[in-house]
């Protein structure tokens, strides 16, 4: 078998990990590695146990996440700032053995137990034990917790083949090497930041640069070193674009990058446009899940398309499908299907929970993401909502909430918007936005954000009603919560 | 360190430890008795002899290949009128809270002050001895930690009174809490782990050990009274469980 990270089984002075002016290289990262093993051998701590890593924002929180992949043992990333009754679901569902954390402290007393420190990692008079060099098994190698807009998180688990086969696709389609650095803003606790940033790094024998808080001047400085790839979320694009606009030295990071990547949420057409602007070059987005990794890409071997996340990934086997789970061969780019996939990078299931897995992947294997796209005569996929929230049937059409979210984010006077559809005698539903304008105290008006809606996209998937709202209702993670828009819709009708 | 237990690289390291802690305490003891002299007239929280006592107790401890001992953490950002509290493990604890980065005076039995020269260091360095059981050298013993508190001396109790032999800290006394209450100070947290196998019980033979003291965060005693003691006790012993739980990778051996 393969190991799955190589640069670490050959390790040399090759530099692997920066974070907050500290580099390490592989052979600093094994060294670390082998610590973390003699620690956790004398914590009686056996491969395949569930161990808890805070990810503070630490060069140690890092290090330890790999150390764990190398032992064998399960890690459980945990948010820094989980709240209590979470932090009591993960306990009693993962039961990790123990948890570390490089900063004990600052992580409040709670059901996970009094974590344990990381300095061992780096104090080179700890005792260390030999590495065996993590293989691309089938083994367990993360449990990663999902949160869910209703009920309590789930444990998505991943094995080390899993994420071997979904990061070497990747890295066939970003023409991903060792020559290049990763820089990220991202946390520790989810695919985009772990798994592809820093295990992907790891896998391809590259460097990832961590900068563990989002800094627009810091982030631009790291990309300007080397061959790099930025990796963020569309929130940081927005704020990297305004910070470009006034200072040039942002702008600068942006255009040496040799790559921009999006994911994690759509990102808008205009914001698109803005950096496209300001760097002359593109974003690339791909589509994935923490269940499935990453399921679509765009190639850079091609163009960057805004509003498309591309065809599936090598390897990965992907079918839209309607609500009885039939396939929809359409490729049209206007036909809405629910994202069905199949391969080496589906997840193992969910911790603890064979009726919430048998739910979401069925006998053959196939995933059910609950996300809803076209897809276009070349095979990429645009995401166009959610499939239980974001599905209006409305005079006969199929309308995904997500794209008309979209084009009213797009227009410049608006901050944020969500859509749903409301029962309707005529139409079965009738679409309905609540608008968070840019600026509140002189929102723009309705009809001229529903004409905006009718010449972008088409006459019928124009919003019947429109309501300025202060904030939209979301959870305690940031979710949009379209029950709470439902209640508000029949409120604001009656 | 290879030295397996029992194996004549132990033992003779056993006996090196033991000859450079007698000469080292002589030579500290000789120093102090010149400088107590000297310097006690200004030195009124005997400063001097005290760091000297504690400087020696953590060069003995570097001195040994047996012991890797080492302080986690570093001075708290306030540090006023404070008393310090530990989890006790071993006779060898004082040699690694020595090294922490303050000068304080230690709660000691009477019957340590009484041990050739160490104890006799002991009381030059200016620690506090209490007979135990005895009631009025308890009263006297306090009144003596007030008084370096007010001060601005920190003092030190192992409030278990004594050593855990096992793995779970024993009950608190009263004392040290009371101490804070009624002066108004501070109580900081230390919490020692590794120091068990530095010096086995009923064995002469010093062995071989890595341990860590860390230092966690003063907790105010402000506006508590005397009724609050079995809830200051409370917080400071989970203070003292995590502080110890922390440092469990870093004392593996």
């Amino acid at each position: 078998m393969q190991p799955l990270f190589p640069c670490l089984a050959a390790p040399d002075d090759r530099p692997v990990l920066t974070v907050d002016g500290r580099t390490l290289s592989a052979a600093q990262v094994v060294a670390a590695a082998a610590r973390h093993v003699a620690a956790l051998t004398a914590l009686g701590v056996r491969p395949g146990d569930h161990v808890g890593v805070w990810t503070q924002p630490d060069l140690r929180s890092a290090l330890a996440l790999a150390a764990n992949a190398l032992a064998g043992v399960v890690s459980v990333p945990l948010n820094p700032r989980l709240g209590a009754s979470e932090a009591a679901h993960v306990a009693s569902d993962a039961a990790p053995r123990f948890c570390f954390a490089a900063d004990p402290q600052a992580v409040p007393a709670g059901p996970l137990g009094r974590p344990l420190m990381l300095d061992h990692l780096l104090d080179e008079t700890c005792p260390s034990e030999h590495v065996t060099m993590r293989e691309i098994d089938e083994a367990p190698m993360l449990v990663l917790y999902t949160s869910g807009t209703t009920g309590l998180p789930k444990g998505a688990v991943l094995s080390a083949a899993n994420i071997a086969h979904n990061l070497d696709a990747l890295a066939s389609a970003w023409l991903w090497t060792a020559a290049d650095a990763v820089v990220h803003a991202l946390p520790l606790f989810h695919v985009h930041g772990l798994v592809l940033g820093w295990f992907g790094s790891l896998r391809v024998g590259g460097c990832l640069r961590w900068l563990p808080r989002f800094e627009p001047a810091s982030l631009a400085a790291a990309l300007c070193r080397g061959r790099t790839i930025l990796f963020a979320v569309p929130t940081m694009f927005h704020r990297l674009a305004e910070a470009a606009e006034a200072d040039p030295a942002v702008a600068e990071g942006l255009r040496a990058a040799r790559l921009l990547i999006s994911g994690s949420a759509g990102l808008g057409v205009r914001e698109h446009q803005r950096i496209a602007a300001l760097c002359g070059r593109g974003v690339y987005e791909r589509y994935g899940l923490t269940e499935t990794l990453i399921n679509c890409a765009l190639p850079v071997s091609g163009p960057p398309r805004p509003g498309y996340v591309g065809p599936p990934l090598p390897g990965v086997e992907l079918r839209l499908c309607d609500d009885q789970r039939r396939t929809i061969a359409a490729g049209d780019d206007e036909t809405i299907g629910e994202v069905v996939v199949r391969g080496p990078q589906v997840f193992t299931g969910y911790l603890n929970n064979p009726v919430a897995t048998a739910a979401v992947r069925d006998a053959e294997g196939w995933f059910y993401t609950g996300d809803l796209a076209t897809r276009d005569q070349s095979g990429a996929l645009r995401i166009v909502g959610r499939r239980a929230t974001d599905l209006i049937k409305s005079g006969g059409f199929k309308i995904g909430a997500g794209e008309i979210e979209a084009c009213l984010a797009d227009h410049p006077e608006v901050r944020e918007a969500a859509v749903i559809g409301v029962d309707d005698p005529d139409l079965g539903e009738r679409i309905v936005a609540f608008v968070v304008a840019r600026d509140p105290a002189a929102p723009p008006s309705a009809e001229a954000l529903i004409q905006h809606v009718a010449a972008a996209l088409a006459p019928h998937k124009r919003p019947r009603a429109l309501h300025f709202v202060a904030e939209l209702p979301r959870n305690a993670m940031g979710k949009l919560l379209k029950s709470g828009l439902r209640a508000l819709a029949a409120s604001r009708c009656s | 360190m290879s030295a397996k237990p029992g194996s004549p690289l132990a033992l003779a390291l056993a006996i090196w430890t033991w000859f450079e802690l007698c000469v080292l305490s002589l030579a500290c003891f000789f120093l102090q008795l010149v400088l107590a002299p000297l310097t006690w007239p200004f030195d009124r929280n005997r400063v001097i002899t005290g760091s000297l006592y504690r400087r020696t107790a953590v060069i003995v401890s570097r001195l040994t290949p047996l012991w890797d001992f080492k302080v986690v953490g570093s001075l708290p950002a306030r540090m006023g009128r404070t008393v310090v509290v530990s989890n006790h493990c071993s006779q060898a604890d004082p040699f690694l809270i020595s090294g922490v980065p303050w000068e304080m005076k230690w709660l000691g039995k009477a019957s340590l002050f009484r041990v050739p020269v160490m104890g006799w260091s002991m009381w030059l360095a200016g620690d506090i001895p209490v007979v135990r059981g005895e009631k009025a050298s308890a009263r006297s013993a306090m009144a003596r930690c007030a008084r370096y508190l007010e001060r601005g001396m920190p003092v030190m109790i192992f409030p278990e009174g004594t050593r855990s032999l096992t793995d779970e800290i024993g009950p608190f006394k009263d004392g040290a809490f009371q101490l804070a209450i009624t002066t108004g100070a501070d109580i900081l947290p230390l919490a020692v782990h590794g120091t068990a196998s530095a010096l086995p019980v009923h064995d002469w033979r010093f062995a071989r050990a890595r341990a860590r003291v860390a230092i966690g965060d003063p907790i105010s005693t402000a506006g508590m009274s005397l009724e609050d003691i079995p809830h200051l006790k409370q917080i400071v012993r989970e203070e003292i469980e995590a502080l110890r739980a922390k440092l469990r990778p870093l004392t593996t051996m």
